[in-house]
């Protein structure tokens, strides 16, 4: 049976703090795959991938986000989510997210380090087409 | 009309038209400045979370393995060269907001020789132009709210070029703000970064023994340039917010001073005007009694 115990959660980025509440669960895209955190999970340092963020707050709905790298700190059962970009995913356009993800597949990277970023950014737009398609 | 009481007039009007422009400025310098306020503590919650971050990461790395990264250590080859830029604002009436950092300019130049100038802001610009000093690159891109994207190419920018050994330092003079009564032009050192410092005395404590995912060192790594962005992007924030105060305390300065020149000019007017009567009445009655003879 799932736990009902909150514990608080922040999520930040660079230009506000998106949310500060109780929450009873959180499903987080870490970088090497999703991971879950309830009340009184043990204390983390993790690198966030991109991806769809869920948090399960303690009036019982969810909050849904597509979060674009940063990093997940749990410490004295206080979830922090550091993260660049945190859109709501409701707002993400399925069809919108798609035509980008198009673009960039099409678009040509010479250098090496153009190439890294491109890989990255094309990462991170197949991400937000699944958040998209997934709300 | 006397002469000399039509031109106190005149004057007192143009003063009272000063005195509306510099109000509705220090109005709107009010908003923006509390808009900019309310941005900077809303960034503050991110910078605070990656020093927090950071500190514990930095418990965690123990030996020389933290202080590895290239963004921590001067270059190999030290070239002499350094990048500075510098945060001005982009408009003027803002009281001693730009002389100050202009000051602190001429004081970061007298130490450092071979300097590789970066200007944001029309009015640092301006200067350099004036005084014949060459700005390497002019930062046009930023208006009254830079993003943090925008702030983070630049940040890229220096890291890249301190990491390929082009500078041996990069710093950043803006404005800093302390306090609503305190602004002071700094001259912050970018690159390379001080050590981050662990929380306690360097032992990992109980309550904080972390799993992490990557392993701490690459944490650190990939957090280390985070920091860089931050605080640059914190320079920009807390120079917006200082000219903002700047220029609302110049511009009710000005509202005052405007206040109490329009009211001697009332009492000159007045004695003028009081002085043309009489000289008025006297002549009338000079006139009337020169009659009666």
């Amino acid at each position: 049976m799932p736990s009902t115990a909150t514990f608080q959660c922040s999520l930040v980025t660079p230009g506000a703090q998106v949310l500060d509440e109780k929450i009873v669960y959180a499903s987080i895209p870490a970088h090497d795959g999703q991971i879950g955190v309830e009340h009184l999970c043990a204390p983390m340092l993790v690198k966030l991938g991109y991806g769809h963020l869920r948090l399960d707050l303690a009036d019982g709905s969810s909050e849904s986000y597509f979060v674009g790298g940063g990093f997940v700190q749990m410490k004295d059962d206080v979830l922090s989510i550091i993260t660049d970009e945190a859109c709501p995913a409701a707002d993400i356009r399925a069809n919108e997210a798609e035509k980008q993800l198009e673009d960039l597949i099409s678009a040509e990277a010479k250098t090496g380090v153009e190439k890294e970023q491109h890989d990255k950014a094309v990462q991170r737009a197949r991400a937000r087409v699944a958040v998209a398609k997934g709300h | 009309m006397p002469a000399n009481v039509r031109e106190i007039k005149g004057r007192m009007k143009a003063v009272g038209n000063i005195e509306r422009i510099t109000k509705t400025m220090q109005m709107i310098a009010t908003a923006r400045f509390q808009a900019m306020q309310r941005r900077a503590v809303a960034a503050q919650a991110y910078t605070r979370k990656i020093a927090e971050v950071v500190s514990e990461l930095a418990d965690s790395v123990k030996g020389d393995q933290g202080a590895a990264s290239p963004l921590l250590q001067k270059p190999e080859n030290a070239t002499g060269k350094v990048a500075l830029l510098v945060l001005t604002s982009n408009r003027g009436l803002c009281g001693g907001y730009n002389a100050n950092i202009i000051r602190a300019v001429n004081g970061f130049f007298k130490e450092h020789e071979d300097v590789h100038l970066e200007v944001s802001g029309k009015k640092g610009n301006a200067y350099f132009k004036f005084i014949g000093k060459q700005v390497d690159v002019y930062h046009d891109e930023f208006d009254d709210s830079p993003t943090y994207e925008e702030v983070e190419a630049v940040a890229n920018t220096y890291m890249n070029d301190f990491v390929a050994g082009k500078y041996d330092a990069v710093y950043v003079i803006y404005t800093a703000f302390i306090s609503m009564a305190k602004q002071e032009a700094q001259a912050l050192q970018l690159l390379p970064m001080q050590p981050p410092e662990g929380e306690g005395s360097g032992e990992v404590k109980g309550e904080a023994m972390y799993d992490f995912s990557p392993e701490p060192e690459e944490l650190l790594a990939e957090l280390l340039p985070v920091t860089v962005k931050t605080r640059l992007y914190q320079c920009f924030n807390e120079s917006l917010v200082s000219e903002q105060l700047s220029r609302m305390v110049a511009m009710k300065a000005a509202t005052d001073s405007a206040g109490k020149m329009k009211k001697s000019l009332g009492r000159q007017y007045n004695r003028a005007r009081q002085s043309a009567i009489t000289t008025e009445l006297s002549e009338i009655i000079g006139g009337a009694a020169a009659l009666d003879q």
